[in-house]
């Protein structure tokens, strides 16, 4: 790229990163002033949950590049096989594991075969 | 020692002991996102460079994804901005969240400040009971060592990424960049306290498809608010315990 093109690009990340940081700091402010035992906290941590939740199945339903060669049912099965196998075995490593072995198996070795 | 009075000052001991915390299951699942994202870097025709500073800079791989793809497509730097923006509003209640368990209030307020540019969905995960158990001055500088050796072994994981491209079978590479949301959802599952929090889960999971068609720019933060605020009033109802 020409200097002129990556000077821009320079200037887009930076103002992207003040873009973004706006939205910690307000975090910071409301941290500051609400109380941490309070109802509007709670609140809080149940929109960061269920954004969570929204953000997984958005990569299930609309994968980014490196995914679209996987079946959808390939990455729901991992979603929700991982969190089948934590409730089974109580453990998160175990759970990330089989959602990872769950991936490799089916697009590896079973998709393959028809 | 452990005297019952508010503390003013925080433990800056704890900032080693916190870089520790990288070898879990979240530094793990955070490198392989990461290698993937110097693979798409590189993939799109981009210089190292401006991967390494949105990682420095934004560090939350939506909107880094979002910003690289807009300047490629030769969106205006104003669009960019409100785009990346907007990926970046649902920072603001984990960032609360994080800060309402770690800060100090009495203590000043640049470390708090300084933490929240790291806080994303891994550092809101990790903040769980491992956390709670510390004596609270702690807790913020255990997060903020973790945070900046995640972030320097970050930096190290998308330029290992640029230069390994295409070096791993697909299937592989699809495993390794969808770790990240089976992470998260799983994790979710685990840090579910009471009734509210699993309704919560179902709230974002419902809706999201929902929001994905009607409001494709605000999906992530409309099915959060809508799911989060419904999980939260049939919660309360339901009261707390499971």
């Amino acid at each position: 790229m020409s200097a002129g093109a990556d000077g821009y690009l320079l200037l887009v990340v930076l103002a992207g990163g003040v873009a973004t940081y706006i939205w910690r700091a307000l975090g910071v402010f409301a941290a500051q002033a609400l109380d941490p035992e309070g109802n509007l906290l709670r609140w809080l941590g149940c929109v960061a949950t269920a954004i969570v939740a929204a953000l997984c199945v958005k990569l299930a339903l609309a994968p980014p590049q490196v995914l679209e060669s996987t079946h959808l049912l390939t990455r729901l099965g991992a979603l929700f096989g991982g969190v089948a196998a934590f409730y089974v075995s109580a453990n998160t490593t175990i759970g990330v594991g089989v959602s990872f072995a769950l991936i490799v198996l089916v697009e590896q070795f079973f998709r393959p075969a028809f | 020692m452990q005297e019952p009075e508010i503390s003013t000052r925080y433990e800056w001991s704890a900032f080693w002991p916190g870089v520790t915390g990288i070898f879990s299951l979240a530094g793990l699942v955070m490198c392989a996102s990461f290698l993937g994202f110097g693979a798409l870097l590189n993939g799109m025709g981009f210089d190292l460079w401006p991967g390494l500073l949105t990682t420095l800079l934004i560090w939350a791989l939506p909107g880094q994804v979002v910003l690289l793809t807009l300047f490629q497509e030769g969106a205006a730097l104003l669009a960019i901005c409100l785009a990346v923006s907007v990926t970046a509003i649902r920072l603001l209640p984990m960032v609360t969240v994080v800060l309402a368990k770690t800060a100090l209030p009495e203590a000043p307020r640049w470390p708090s400040y300084f933490l929240a540019h790291f806080i994303a969905v891994t550092l809101w995960v990790l903040t769980g009971d491992d956390i709670m158990a510390m004596p609270r001055p702690r807790r913020l500088p255990w997060l903020t060592g973790l945070a900046c050796c995640l972030m320097t072994v970050m930096l190290v994981m998308t330029t290992i990424g640029y230069y390994l491209t295409g070096a791993v079978p697909v299937a592989v590479a699809a495993a390794l960049a969808f770790m990240s949301p089976c992470f998260f959802f799983v994790s979710l599952f685990a840090a579910a306290k009471a009734r509210m929090d699993l309704l919560a889960i179902a709230g974002g999971v419902a809706l999201v498809p929902l929001c994905m068609r009607l409001v494709p720019d605000y999906d992530l933060v409309i099915s959060g608010v809508v799911g989060g605020t419904f999980a939260y009033l049939i919660g309360r109802r339901l009261g707390k315990v499971r």
